[in-house]
């Protein structure tokens, strides 16, 4: 059997002595190092690496893109602000999601209040013309209603449980990175996520029509 | 822990084996139990659908942007205060040099020495006068606290002084030549002011009289110098 073999050329700079450098030198910390030291492009790298994590956290705070961008970008100038801050005993993405909780708190209370006042002008005649993923149109609308449901019971949720809901049930952080990033021990933070589900239970059941207990 | 909390577990599955074991011999067997569960299990898979979100649409050089405002503002911030505190700080500062100038002031509140004068007159002074003329001044023994405007006509040249006795005690159409000239001129010269002159006159050291005769090579008023005031005789 033949094999074919590519053969690849990499120029290596003069001492480096493997890819083991390029790593490194690609690593959170090193590229905090580079950005402490004034080199913006390696904070674009971590901004580029890591707004994604962030966004999604507070899109799920604050459900509206643009409020939820305006959150990112506060986060990373507050981060690229308090760079000499950091310690690296603590991963750069709990540092950025410990910003984003901080921050994400009167933010949520913010757009939490506009967005009340749009569903009630609204009147939510938006959830007739949402497009499900199953076929029978039925199961699209009840799909959709409990979604929404869902959608306003977690809006209306003290910040503090919305906050644990969506970092354990939305973005599937584990306990030790949630204790870090809530600043509480690893138990106390199942205990907040557990009081949280059962306030967003308590929330949710009367929009769907089932009975709280 | 209780029935509620056992089925928020249950339906989200944070149970170790062991438990998850107990509870679902239970889900079995008690329908309201399972009910429950199921209701959680149920609100878990919703939140799962809640993870599509739009794109993150924000740019590099949106952020690049923000940074850069924001380290304009902190730096606009930092001036404004200084700004700010700028004249409370200058204010701050006249008041203390005021209390320090005031405090050596009131040190001076001595006759100047005759070197001190000296030193002066060698700034001030309009008429050219002998290096000697005020090294000749008897030293005074004790001291005599005069206020601002005394201490600034003693101190003066005696051009200045003639006319800073003339504001002082001004008479119209008069001219005053020295502090006899006042009491001559001003005879309702208060006692508190009298007072202030007696010394004045009394420690009086050589001073020039300037006569209303004209000198008549440069046309200026002509000078004598005299030992003392005691000695010269005023006259209109």
């Amino acid at each position: 059997m033949m094999r074919n073999s590519v053969r690849v050329n990499v120029h290596m700079p003069a001492g480096a002595s493997s890819l083991d450098h390029l790593l490194e030198g690609d690593s959170d910390d090193a590229l905090v190092r580079r950005a402490r030291n004034g080199d913006f492009l390696a904070f674009e790298r971590l901004f580029e690496r890591y707004r994604t994590l962030v966004y999604r956290y507070a899109y799920q705070m604050a459900p509206r893109r643009d409020d939820a961008e305006d959150v990112v970008q506060e986060v990373f100038v507050r981060a690229y602000q308090n760079l000499h801050r950091y310690r690296d005993e603590a991963k750069f993405t709990t540092w950025l999601l410990r910003i984003a909780t901080n921050l994400g708190t009167d933010r949520a209370r913010m757009s939490q209040r506009r967005q009340n006042l749009e569903q009630q002008e609204a009147g939510g005649a938006l959830a007739w013309m949402t497009i499900g993923d199953v076929d029978d149109p039925v199961q699209n609308l009840e799909a959709e209603r409990r979604k929404e449901a869902l959608r306003k019971a977690l809006n209306a949720l003290p910040v503090h449980h919305r906050t644990v809901i969506v970092l354990r049930d939305l973005e599937e952080r584990e306990y030790p990175e949630m204790a870090e990033i809530l600043g509480c021990t690893v138990g106390g933070a199942k205990l907040r996520v557990l009081r949280a589900r059962r306030a967003l239970r308590d929330r949710i059941a009367p929009l769907i029509g089932e009975e709280n207990r | 822990m209780k029935k509620r909390d056992q089925a928020i577990q249950y339906g989200f599955d944070e149970l170790s084996d062991d438990e998850m074991q107990t509870l679902q011999a239970r889900y079995q067997s008690d329908p309201e139990f399972a009910k429950e569960a199921s209701r959680y299990r149920k609100i878990k898979h919703d939140l799962a659908s809640m993870r599509d979100i739009p794109e993150c649409q924000l740019s590099v050089d949106r952020l690049r942007d923000a940074i850069f405002k924001s380290e304009m503002k902190s730096r606009r911030g930092s001036l404004g205060s200084s700004i700010t505190w700028a004249p409370l700080g200058t204010l701050a500062f006249a008041a203390l040099a005021w209390f320090v100038i005031g405090k050596t002031g009131s040190n001076e509140g001595t006759v100047a020495k005759p070197t001190e004068l000296q030193n002066i007159v060698a700034k001030n002074d309009e008429v050219v006068m002998p290096p000697d003329f005020l090294g000749e001044l008897p030293a005074y023994s004790e001291p005599y606290h005069a206020n601002s405007s005394e201490r600034i006509i003693e101190a003066a040249t005696p051009r200045k002084r003639r006319v800073l006795l003339t504001r002082r005690f001004a008479v119209p159409g008069k001219q005053v030549h020295s502090e006899r000239d006042i009491v001559a001129l001003k005879p309702d010269v208060q006692p508190h002011e009298q007072e202030h002159l007696e010394p004045l006159v009394a420690k009086s050291g050589p001073v020039v009289v300037i006569s209303d005769d004209q000198n008549s090579e440069n046309g200026a008023a002509k000078a004598n110098e005299v030992e003392t005031t005691s000695h010269v005789v005023f006259g209109g």
